[in-house]
């Protein structure tokens, strides 16, 4: 029963619970697929082809566990027959009961092996090894289907080295996977080995493996940049809180440093997100200590705008107004004037402007004044904390990186303190401290600059992932 | 990329969003996914500009050469009126050239001069030096009257660094439209009537010395048309005094090396408003093309379609949608303590000796003690059940579920025995004591086939 598919396909197979599901979903990065403890939970065998730019590259098919293995190998037994028949038995076998809801879970899981799917056989190595799953390790020897084991662990025993023992008689590879807590090399580490199980499978799979590899790096470097983009809006952000007098009192004080605390809480929530969707871990729950702006000095004045426009902006559309009304006389002149009453008018709207920005300021119509006070807290002036929020970005992303799409429980990020030395040295502070230092100056960033940071982040996150 | 691709990106980011899935297969279809990040682009707004309803970039440009069109003819007619202006000559006083290379190259030194530094300053939004310009209010006040129509709005997303840059080359091309209309009137001027040149002026300076600052002036282009620089004598001879009201005598008589300044002068204007303007202007041009490259390609939105396009479009999801698995909760309700003896206890998956243990362990007392399922084949099992009767104890392991195998034998058993007796064990580490959660996902099973002689027993 072959088709004509010419990518390799693999049926993850076994026992009911032994985390088939999990395994599927860690490789497939997709945490749609339904995990329960409940045995039972997959019903019919879906498969998860790895799709690039529209080509299948290699499909994974996720199959209930065996139900009725002693009787299915009892139909095969039955069949006297020579090695190189017994897989046409097993195809017999499938004809005759695709239609029995008594063997539905062994069609199931079947029929993609006979359609010439390799096969990945799934144990929980937890618990102490069975003689039960020798049925089912003879199925799939008839099967004739290159085969390899992965050997998980659910709980926290170890049977390890019996299970290996048995497992190493029927399959021509073994492995230990853990799904929960797998990252990116270990990944690898299995594709490497399915392409092992078919000369024909290794190009595929080697095509896989090195598009997950350059997939990686672009998810390290969209972070990056992202992270890059937060430190560069933090520390340049600027947040105006209007006050009703020419000081701020104390209570307007606290509502300003609360509103500036809420909005960099904000920009920091919004970069973890952004990092999240990158590794398709939308909607993951997790506990994290909240951002504190504590004992941080933040810098504040007060300052006055009209119409929205602040000193500076009054000043240039007041020189530029001036130029214009004296150019107006140069013309009149047909430049005669060579250019000095656009030159006079530069000078005399600049220094009205200036000079008369606070008494139009203090004007008041209808009683109320004609400039608006604020007090104004950033950009943010503190050294450290820019390293602060560094810290926290890059561990958040260790940990997102991390977190295997078959893990389903809430995570929690907590950072220790030692965790700055794995990615904070002296020349590496420096070099940050350059950039914060125009981060801070509230001056336009050039977009060079911005990549440049970048990529010193990235440098930082490549020491600890 | 000129600055109708620009106004095209602006109105298709606002208007038309592609997928990651649309740019990419538009990438490999036309095989730009390793070309340069320009390329793509251009490609890009090319395929989509034809889906919007109507191009502002359109609209824009043609009100934008309109306006330059009117304004550089102004400009050029502008500058023939400047130079007739110049050589207004009666006949009774010469020309002051003096006069004319104030107009014709100090002001054109010195607004290029202006324009050298307006450059350099130009990534910065607030830059007087632009501002200053006419063309500049010229514009925003056009954009201004029309911000809500079509074009402008988009037109007033344009980066404020590229609007600088746009304006320093209108600058340029206006001043050289000027520049080139003095020339040209000049030229004419010059061709069709006869001009006196001389130079007068209240400071003093010998003829020596202004022949010294002659030649520097002609420096650039001296070695070219060597004649056109007027030699000592003819700058000693072209000295005038306004006093008197009166040409000298002597003047008059070499009217013929006063007219022949119109080469200098010519030259002059042509290498300082003509030429150099070009540079300016060409300069100018290819940094707001520069400009408007980084401007483009600078921003988040086209960074990522960029990105899309470059990146293979990789996709592990499931082909069909999973039946929702809906949990039965029912538990077992047929539950009683483990008994001291029963008439056979069998292990399932286990041998004599485990089952031996673990009647030991539970203090069980049994007559017979057999292992079933394990490798045990079906018809062995047969054999084995058909033998069973009276109270029958089937150990099982818990964290193993029930599979249909387990089932069917505690039905094939259940029909034997007067009673079944089944319990879970945990692994030698918990003392064989099963786990709550294991117990559950037994109970849950056999609540599914709710066999009146199936007894689930707990430990002592």
């Amino acid at each position: 029963m072959s088709g004509e598919i010419d990518y390799p396909q693999f049926a993850v197979v076994g026992h009911p619970n032994k985390g088939k599901s999990s395994i599927v979903a860690s490789l497939a990065d997709d945490n749609s697929v339904q995990i329960s403890d409940t045995p039972g939970t997959t019903s019919s065998s879906r498969s998860f082809p790895l799709v690039v730019d529209g080509v299948t590259i290699y499909e994974l098919f996720d199959t209930p566990g065996f139900q009725r293995a002693r009787r299915v190998l009892a139909y095969l037994q039955a069949h006297d027959v020579a090695a190189h028949q017994r897989h046409e038995v097993v195809s017999s076998f499938i004809q005759k009961y695709a239609d029995d809801p008594k063997y539905n879970d062994e069609i199931e899981l079947l029929t993609p092996i006979m359609q010439g799917a390799g096969i990945i056989y799934v144990v929980d190595a937890s618990k102490p090894y069975g003689a039960e799953y020798e049925a089912e390790m003879e199925i799939l020897r008839w099967s004739g289907q290159p085969s390899m084991a992965l050997i998980n662990h659910i709980g926290d025993e170890d049977y390890t080295a019996e299970w290996r023992r048995a497992l190493e008689q029927y399959f021509r590879i073994v492995r230990t996977y853990d799904p929960m807590r797998v990252d990116q090399a270990q990944k690898i580490d299995l594709l490497e080995a399915m392409a092992q199980l078919k000369q024909e499978w290794s190009r595929p799979l080697k095509q896989a493996i090195n598009l997950f590899e350059s997939i990686n790096a672009t998810k390290l470097r969209k972070s990056a940049k992202n992270i890059a983009q937060l430190l560069q809006t933090s520390l340049s952000f600027i947040d105006k809180t209007k006050i009703s007098a020419d000081k701020a009192d104390d209570k307007e004080q606290e509502k300003a440093i609360d509103s500036y605390q809420d909005k960099i809480r904000k920009l920091e929530a919004g970069s973890q997100k952004s990092i999240e969707q990158i590794y398709n871990h939308v909607g993951i729950q997790k506990s994290q200590e909240q951002l504190l702006l504590d004992g941080i000095d933040l810098f504040s004045k007060e300052s006055i705008s009209i119409f929205g426009l602040s000193k500076d902006e009054i000043l240039i559309t007041g020189v530029t107004g001036g130029a214009i009304a004296g150019a107006g006389i140069d013309l009149l002149f047909a430049g005669h004037t060579l250019l000095v009453g656009g030159a006079i008018g530069a000078v005399a709207g600049g220094v009205s402007a200036y000079l008369g920005f606070d008494k139009i300021s203090d004007t008041k119509i209808l009683g109320q004044k004609l400039g608006d006070r604020y007090i104004v807290l950033g950009p943010m002036k503190n050294i450290n904390f820019p390293y602060i929020l560094l810290g926290r970005a890059i561990y958040h992303l260790c940990i997102i990186s991390r977190q295997s799409h078959a893990n389903r429980k809430p995570i929690e990020i907590r950072m220790d303190e030692s965790f700055k030395q794995k990615w904070l040295d002296k020349d590496m502070r420096k070099s940050l401290e350059k950039i914060h230092k125009r981060f801070r100056s509230g001056k336009e960033i050039d977009i060079k600059e911005l990549e440049q940071y970048t990529v010193l982040v990235l440098e930082c996150i490549r020491k600890v992932i | 990329m000129k600055l109708n691709s620009y106004i095209d990106l602006i109105q298709l980011l606002d208007n038309y969003k592609t997928t990651a899935d649309e740019n990419r297969a538009f990438a490999l279809r036309d095989e730009l996914q390793s070309q340069k990040p320009k390329t793509m682009l251009k490609a890009w707004i090319k395929e989509y500009r034809q889906k919007l309803p109507s191009l502002h970039s359109e609209i824009f440009c043609k009100h934008l050469y309109s306006i330059s069109l009117m304004l550089g003819i102004l400009a050029f007619l502008l500058g023939v009126g400047t130079s007739m202006g110049l050589l207004s000559y009666n006949g009774s006083q010469p020309v002051n050239l003096i006069y004319i290379l104030s107009i014709a190259v100090f002001i054109p030194l010195l607004s290029i001069i202006l324009t050298v530094v307006s450059m350099y300053r130009a990534k910065n939004p607030y830059n007087i030096l632009v501002h200053i310009s006419p063309a500049y209010w010229l514009e925003k006040l056009y954009t201004k009257i029309f911000v809500n129509v079509n074009p402008y709005k988009s037109v007033a997303k344009i980066d404020p660094k590229l609007f600088n840059w746009i304006i320093i080359k209108r600058a340029q091309l206006l001043s050289l439209l000027f520049s080139v209309g003095l020339l040209l009137g000049f030229m004419a001027i010059v061709a069709t009537r006869d001009i006196a040149f001389a130079w007068s002026t209240t400071l003093d300076i010998s003829p020596e010395q202004f022949h010294y600052f002659l030649q520097l002036l002609a420096s650039p282009w001296a070695d070219i048309a060597p004649t056109a620089v007027p030699s000592v004598e003819i700058v000693q001879g072209s000295q005038y005094f306004r006093l008197g009201d009166r040409l000298d005598s002597s003047m008059v008589s070499k009217v013929h090396e006063l007219g022949s300044w119109w080469r200098f002068l010519a030259l002059s204007i042509f290498f300082y408003a003509v030429l150099l303007r070009l540079i300016m202007l060409l300069i100018s041009s290819a940094m707001s093309t520069r400009v408007l490259v980084s401007s483009m390609l600078g921003t988040a939105e086209v960074s990522e379609i960029l990105s899309q396009m470059s990146t293979p479009t990789l996709s592990t999801i499931a082909s069909s949608s999973e039946v929702d698995f809906v949990q039965d909760e029912r538990h077992y309700s047929r539950v009683r303590e483990l008994g001291s003896r029963y008439d056979a206890t069998l292990g399932w998956a286990l041998d004599a000796k485990h089952i031996l243990l673990l009647n030991d362990r539970w203090k069980i007392e049994s007559d017979m003690s057999i292992g079933i399922g394990g490798i045990n084949s079906i018809a062995d099992d047969e054999r084995i059940v058909a033998d069973l009767s009276g109270d029958i104890l089937l150990y099982v392991k818990a964290w193993e579920p029930p599979t249909m195998d387990i089932v069917d034998m505690i039905d094939d058993i259940s029909r034997q025995s007067s009673k079944l007796a089944l319990l879970p064990i945990g692994t030698p580490s918990d003392e064989y004591r099963p786990k709550a959660s294991e117990l559950n996902i037994w109970s849950r099973k056999l609540a599914q086939y709710d066999n009146k002689k199936v007894w689930l027993c707990q430990v002592r």
